[in-house]
């Protein structure tokens, strides 16, 4: 965790009273679990919101909510109001109420942070150094997001052969894209799990070999021209993801792999009408696998199960009960190995605080963002 | 790492310790990982640490023992990973926060494991040699040996796991005027603590402590050199009072056969029969040596409110408070009160006479120091994700004045009340690394 420019303080047992005011920026339209949402990123939102309820159910719902807040008032896709519910088994939290604001793009949260309007953002990666230089109060959890290279299911896309994979694998510079497409936030990745949880990501190179990849693209591209060509999306609404892609087409273009990069409106989504919209030629896309749970077996077997299909790497390695690290290791090395998923970054997540917000901790893998014990500093 | 708070159960995993005078040196971090020119992922060894120990340096270095059966494995592991091959060039570096003392013990018993396999070591420039690079390396939980074993193009990986052992004990200090005493550790929440020395006319000679949590008392015994959980002497307690997020708890009261204590706005007993019953009304006796003063706990808070005090003839009303220091000076009792907004508090009249910014929020009164001043101790200023530290004020009049160096600890203070002998303090600290919880007793020594 890294904590930059934390303010004077004067006092130490946490204080009763307060409204943390947050800022999003997915505009979350519904808490109904029923009702699927529209990006990856309202469906964060809705968790972490639904979380401090522990209410999934709609707003006006009749059972009263069980969590350390209820919502008080909420205007959907704008603002959000939660009470502290002062019946919370695990104590009353230390603010009365949370007030969220919905919809905010990321330089007009921070801008809010900076102006004083807001307690709590989230802020995107790539902005987190600027967003340090302009000295807001950063606070960034343990790498825990995946980014990654998904090669798709040969049966939608164009297939995109072993060879390609290999060959795209070597040519992307991960450590350029974390130093300047991220800014220095986050750690290349060569296996899927950081160093922290595993303690093994040192042996998974992440160096690019450029020679190689050049070498290998050659034998490609005499077997069959077209298998030197890959269509990579990325989310469309998600900046990061379009600068990732863009440095990664560089990259392959040293290599001699032609890498077109295209936006893919909707994250996630396999209906059929979703697929019609795909970029022509789709057979690879960028990832973010955000990682569940602070132990390593468990993080792994969620992994095989949020990328099963006929594309993954299903069946190249099962994770027994109490895994040790030697199992999770050989694991990782064996979908590694398929290069059906290309690691590429580690990525914290990094919040933006005020002067005021106290005893706020980044959550683990698997937590949602612990408010009801965070405290606000009464200013005299 | 956010504050625990879980609840105990008999499950948890203990971790008892002893009281000791030596300080453990804090274990350093590796570096950031770096790119080789072969392409594979190099760490970039401490500048302390050298890929070879002279053997009498490593013979001074006693290996930890739960390493014993690892290197043994890791020994076996990479033998097997050569085949047929004898030869090896053998490098070692240390990217976990083991000691460089012990990483040291610890490729020396590698080297003479792999010895006893019967592989040789060879020269680097050796190209027939096979190339083995072990990695000593941790997660959250174990720590990790990795053994690399390039034969050829051929790249095999050996692991092995060992649980990383309990925090090191933090003794005393070499701080000028305040000393600690750990005398206990577990990585559940603890509130308040006690020791019992055992009764003059005892036969068995046993001590034990009494642990306070936010759901009830555990006592635990020495057996031997252990401390052991004693299940039998107390009935569990359910505590009815509704919980804060922030719970205090203090025992004010212990005997052999039966303890008083408070939890939030609970009074309970432990003992053969347990209970517990609501005390927001009568309060927390927060003087209970000296001048009679009761404050309610505030419920579902974590702060008191009192309702006033007969210091002679006149009343005093005081506002809410986290903490309190009572000073009796002659016919002359002062109020020290650690108040909601941030400041300290002195009373020896109904209007405060001075304020003291600064200060945390948990004092206590050590009474009369080395030149007959009062004591106060106060905890330092932060929130609970940052290291604290405990300072000395020396009492004089309405003004205070700092004494000695501050006593540092590994993370927030979350519990300090006084000792029972007036004179010494108990502090509850959580280590911000770990998560664990550490009781201490803090006591002042008078150097001359």
């Amino acid at each position: 965790m890294l904590l930059l420019a934390a303010p004077a303080k004067t006092a130490r047992r946490p204080r009763y009273g307060g409204t943390l005011r947050v800022e999003i920026g997915a505009a979350v339209r519904s808490l109904d679990a029923s009702v699927a949402a529209a990006t990856a990123e309202e469906a964060a939102a809705k968790a972490e919101i639904g979380a401090l309820t522990n209410d999934q159910s709609d707003a006006k719902a009749a059972q009263p909510a069980a969590g350390t807040f209820r919502i008080s008032e909420w205007v959907p896709g704008k603002s959000l109001t939660l009470v502290a519910n002062d019946d919370c088994p695990e104590g009353r939290p230390f603010v009365d109420s949370i007030e969220i604001t919905m919809g905010r793009a990321a330089k007009d949260r921070m801008l809010d942070l900076e102006l004083d309007k807001t307690d709590f953002i989230e802020i995107p990666q790539d902005l987190a150094r600027h967003a340090a230089d302009a000295g807001i109060r950063i606070s960034e959890s343990k790498p825990d997001e995946l980014v990654a290279l998904l090669f798709l299911h040969p049966e939608f896309h164009a297939p995109a052969p072993e060879e390609l994979r290999r060959a795209l694998a070597l040519a992307v510079d991960r450590s350029a894209i974390v130093n300047f497409v991220l800014q220095k936030t986050g750690e290349p990745a060569g296996g899927l799990l950081p160093q922290w949880l595993s303690g093994t990501a040192f042996l998974f190179s992440t160096a690019a070999d450029l020679a190689v990849a050049k070498k290998q693209a050659e034998e490609i591209r005499a077997q069959n021209a077209t298998w030197t060509q890959a269509v990579l999306g990325y989310d469309s609404g998600d900046s990061m993801e379009q600068k990732v892609a863009e440095r990664i087409a560089v990259d392959a273009r040293e290599a001699g792999i032609a890498v077109t990069p295209a936006p893919v409106p909707v994250a996630g989504s396999s209906s059929n009408d979703a697929i019609a919209n795909l970029p022509r030629g789709l057979n690879v896309r960028i990832v973010r696998w955000r990682i569940g749970s602070g132990e390593p077996g468990a993080a792994m077997t969620e992994y095989l199960q949020s990328f099963q299909g006929p594309a993954s790497s299903t069946g190249v390695c099962a994770i027994p009960k109490s895994p040790g690290a030697e199992a999770i290791y050989l694991c990782e090395q064996a979908i590694v190995d398929t290069h059906e998923i290309v690691p590429v970054a580690f990525l914290p997540q990094v919040y933006g605080l005020s002067a005021r917000v106290r005893d706020w901790q980044p959550p683990n893998p698997g937590e949602r963002w612990p408010l009801a014990d965070v405290w606000l500093e009464q200013t005299p | 790492m956010r504050p625990p708070r879980q609840l105990l159960s008999l499950s948890f995993a203990l971790f008892f310790i002893f009281s000791v005078t030596e300080i453990s040196p804090a274990p350093t971090q590796g570096s950031a990982p770096s790119q080789a020119p072969n392409g594979q992922r190099q760490v970039t060894p401490r500048p302390s640490q050298a890929t070879s120990v002279p053997a009498a340096a490593a013979a001074q270095n006693a290996m930890p023992q739960e390493w014993t059966e690892a290197v043994r494995s890791l020994a076996r592991k990479i033998k097997e990973a050569m085949g047929s091959s004898r030869s090896m060039t053998l490098e070692f570096q240390n990217i976990s926060s083991i000691s460089d003392a012990n990483a040291a013990a610890i490729q020396s018993a590698m080297r003479d494991a792999l010895s006893r396999e019967h592989l040789e070591f060879s020269a680097a420039v050796n190209n027939e040699a096979v190339k083995v690079r072990v990695t000593l390396s941790e997660d959250h939980t174990d720590y990790i040996g990795a053994a690399e074993i390039q034969k050829g193009d051929s790249r095999k990986v050996a692991l092995v796991s060992v649980t990383k052992p309990p925090s090191p004990n933090l003794g005393l200090t070499p701080a000028p005027a305040l000393q600690k005493r750990v005398v206990f550790q577990q990585a559940a929440p603890i509130l308040d603590f006690e020791i019992e020395q055992p009764l003059p006319n005892s036969n068995d000679g046993l001590e034990f402590r009494d642990v306070l949590t936010p759901t009830g008392l555990l006592r635990y015994q020495f057996q031997g050199d252990r401390l052991q959980l004693q299940l039998p002497d107390f009935a569990p307690v359910r505590i009815t009072a509704r919980n804060s997020r922030d719970v205090r708890g203090r025992i004010l009261r212990s005997g052999s056969q039966e303890i008083r204590y408070f939890i939030g706005g609970a009074l309970c007993v432990a003992g053969p029969v347990s209970n517990c019953s609501d005390n927001t009304i009568l309060g927390w006796p927060i003087n209970p040596k000296g001048v009679s003063w009761g404050a309610a706990y505030q419920a579902g808070r974590n702060y008191f409110q009192s309702s006033g005090i007969y210091s002679g003839e006149v009343r005093m009303t005081f506002p809410a408070f986290y903490s309190a220091a009572v000073l009796e000076s002659g016919r002359e009792t002062i109020f020290v009160l650690a108040a909601l907004e941030g400041k300290a508090l002195l009373f020896t009249s109904p209007v405060p006479s001075a304020t003291f910014a600064g200060w945390g929020d948990d004092i206590v009164s050590l009474g009369q120091g080395c030149d007959t001043r009062q004591q106060i101790l106060v905890t330092g200023t932060g929130d609970w994700t940052k290291p604290d530290s405990l300072q000395l004020y020396e009492l004089d009049a309405d003004r205070a004045t700092s004494a000695g160096q501050p006593l540092q600890f590994s993370g927030p203070i979350t519990a300090l009340w006084p000792g029972d002998d007036g004179k010494s303090a108990r502090v509850v600290s959580r280590d911000i690394t770990t998560g664990e919880y550490e009781a201490s007793i803090v006591t002042v020594v008078c150097n001359n």
